[in-house]
């Protein structure tokens, strides 16, 4: 394990139980750390938890037991204020059906990452330009998404989720709705960011890219069956 | 501090409206058509507010403001009104005590024949000839300054009236009447076989043009003919605004110890028919508007709700890009607000154009205050707001998890 300065994704027993009549378990008790710069697949079978862990890490849902840190901060006492601060502060979010604004250029789209940091318009739409040239995607700034292919829209989500260059990336399922050549390029895309030393977080049911990555984390029945405790 | 509070997600309200400027402008038709409920209203309001200020106007312009001016004191019909014919023609300290009264500006004391009488043209009377019959007014001479009336010719005076001279004053389309178009004054003329002396030509009688179609002699000199007694009457001509006023005393001036031998009849004062007016086509301005009004609300909060629904991943994409429920309500808020706002503006203008084309077919000038298509659209915006109130409420409640897993 790293040091506390260098990780950025600290859980000590972090556990989702959905309450109901019968509550579900639909994640157990699981304890991981992400140092910066890693790159970590999560994979495993539908209905295995990922999208559970993949929400908590996103600060988009709240452990029903455990400590989440992320970047040094214990988000477990934030209120839906602050976690929205550093959802727009520090995560970028990939899905797999892309989630762009239909009727928007691809730098509208882009933009609209910044739009909850107060940066002013011409700020936004600059730095949008700038990462869609990144992704290789420049000549297609202006182009409506519709009219894109499913590798360039995923390549604008992706633009879209480094345009505020967070700390940690999360991916889910980001090549779910690709054919094989496409995912390709946008693997090898998100290898370049990796590289570049952006944290990723990729969640997987697919085990050919989970071989690719240098870590992976095992979910079956909503336990992480590869985990390694922080030290 | 912790370093969450310090990054607080933060929404210029000027992205705020560029985005819902955006999403509006993306579906322009839907805008338009989810508006329409709020710009017919608009319209409803727009077109019946500036009709009524007009139609005041209209009615303002044509009131007439000799009548407002002008009290009937006739003698009471019933029991109590048996006294009148014995107390008409008032004694002169009678019509002096009402001449004296504040804000009397002058006195018509009226009589008239019960039956239209024959009249002939410098002839003696034949009672068995063919001539025609016309209605005799008794006046007394201050009756013609009273009335406005316009007399060519000495008329008549106090001395008249006092010793029941035959003298007579009839207007020109009178004198056409009975056969004698070219009369003048000094002309002999037989009234139910009595003679009388032309002395003035009756010009016109603004306050009483029934005049102008029968034959005026002097007050105690109608008294020759069989008279219609309960058509006696003063009429009081009083300064503008104390008609109501000089209603309310005159019976007691004519005659201090019996008033109630006397009914007195004010105008409608002006400003209780404008009021009339207004409220009744503000009544008719407020219940449309506010029926088509809740049809706009109710439309466009129906299509707000239904496109949050619509647009339930989006929430959630804006969510995990940083967006607080705060945000989340503010867009949907700003959305409605935007669509109301166009509903405004159609309808204030669709308003505006029925007003121009009423009036431009009625051939009546446009009364139009700018505060109204101003407030109209202010109005439109509000509903937007009012309408957008629930669905904003619904969408910020989503949890970003259940916005992006839900298809």
């Amino acid at each position: 394990m790293s040091s506390p300065s260098e990780t950025v994704v600290w859980c000590r027993g972090v556990a989702r139980t959905y309450g109901g009549e019968v509550p579900v378990e639909a994640l157990a008790p699981a304890s991981f750390s992400i140092v910066r710069g890693e790159q970590v697949v999560v994979c495993g079978p539908s209905g295995s938890g990922k999208s559970t862990l993949l929400n908590l890490l996103g600060l988009l849902d709240a452990p029903s037991v455990g400590s989440y840190e992320l970047l040094g901060e214990d988000t477990s006492a934030l209120g839906e204020t602050d976690r929205a601060g550093l959802r727009a502060e520090a995560i970028g979010f990939v899905f797999q059906s892309f989630h762009l604004l239909a009727g928007r250029s691809s730098v509208e789209n882009v933009a609209t990452g910044l739009l909850y940091r107060g940066v002013g318009r011409r700020r936004r739409v600059t730095r949008a330009r700038e990462v869609l040239d990144r992704v290789g995607l420049a000549d297609r700034a202006d182009t409506e998404v519709s009219r894109l292919s499913g590798g360039e829209r995923q390549r604008v989500a992706i633009a879209r989720a480094l345009v505020h260059d967070p700390e940690l990336l999360l991916a889910d399922e980001p090549t779910g709705n690709l054919d094989s050549e496409t995912s390709r390029r946008v693997l090898g895309l998100l290898d370049e960011l990796n590289a570049e030393g952006y944290t990723q977080i990729i969640v997987t049911h697919n085990e050919t890219i989970a071989a690719r990555s240098p870590r992976r984390l095992d979910l079956l029945d909503g336990r992480l069956t590869d985990s390694a405790a922080p030290s | 501090m912790s370093a969450a509070r310090r990054r607080r997600s933060r929404l210029r309200i000027t992205d705020s409206l560029g985005e819902s400027w955006l999403e509006v402008t993306r579906r322009p038709g839907r805008a338009i058509m989810t508006g329409l409920g709020v710009a017919l209203s608009a319209a409803a309001i727009v077109t019946t507010l500036t009709l009524a200020a007009t139609i005041r106007f209209q009615v303002s312009d044509q009131f007439d403001a000799r009548r407002a001016t002008q009290v009937e004191l006739r003698t009471r019909t019933d029991g109590a009104g048996s006294q009148g014919a014995q107390v008409f023609p008032p004694p002169p300290q009678a019509v002096a005590r009402v001449e004296g009264l504040s804000g009397v500006e002058g006195v018509a004391v009226i009589r008239e024949t019960f039956e239209d009488q024959r009249v002939a043209i410098n002839q003696v009377a034949d009672p068995t000839a063919a001539s025609p019959r016309m209605r005799v007014y008794g006046l007394n001479a201050a009756g013609f300054d009273a009335l406005e009336a316009r007399v060519t010719g000495p008329g008549w005076d106090q001395w008249h009236d006092d010793t029941a001279q035959r003298v007579a004053v009839l207007s020109r389309a009178t004198a056409a009447a009975i056969g004698a178009g070219d009369i003048a004054v000094g002309d002999r003329l037989f009234i139910a076989g009595l003679g009388f002396t032309v002395s003035g030509i009756l010009e016109e009688a603004p306050r009483l043009p029934a005049l102008t179609n029968g034959l005026l002699v002097p007050i105690s000199t109608v008294a020759l003919f069989d008279l219609d007694t309960d058509r006696d009457r003063l009429v009081v001509v009083t300064a503008p605004g104390a008609a109501r006023q000089v209603a309310a005393v005159l019976s007691r001036a004519v005659t201090p110890n019996s008033p109630d031998t006397w009914t007195a009849y004010a105008p409608e004062d002006e400003s209780t028919l404008r009021r009339t007016v207004d409220d009744q086509l503000q009544a008719l301005s407020l219940g449309l508007g506010a029926a088509v009004l809740v049809l706009g609300v109710v439309s466009i909060g129906n299509a707000t709700l239904t496109s949050v629904m619509q647009r339930i991943h989006e929430i959630g994409l804006r969510r995990a890009l940083g967006a607080r429920p705060r945000h989340i309500a503010a867009h949907i808020l700003l959305d409605a607000a935007v669509i109301g706002t166009i509903g405004g503006i159609i309808g204030a203008t669709l308003g505006l154009t029925a007003t121009l084309a009423v009036t431009a077919t009625q051939g009546w000038v446009p009364v139009i205050d700018p505060r109204i298509p101003v407030a109209t659209i202010a109005g439109g915006i509000l509903a937007g707001v009012v309408a957008g109130v629930y669905p904003a409420r619904v969408g910020s409640r989503l949890q970003p998890t259940e916005a992006l897993r839900r298809e």
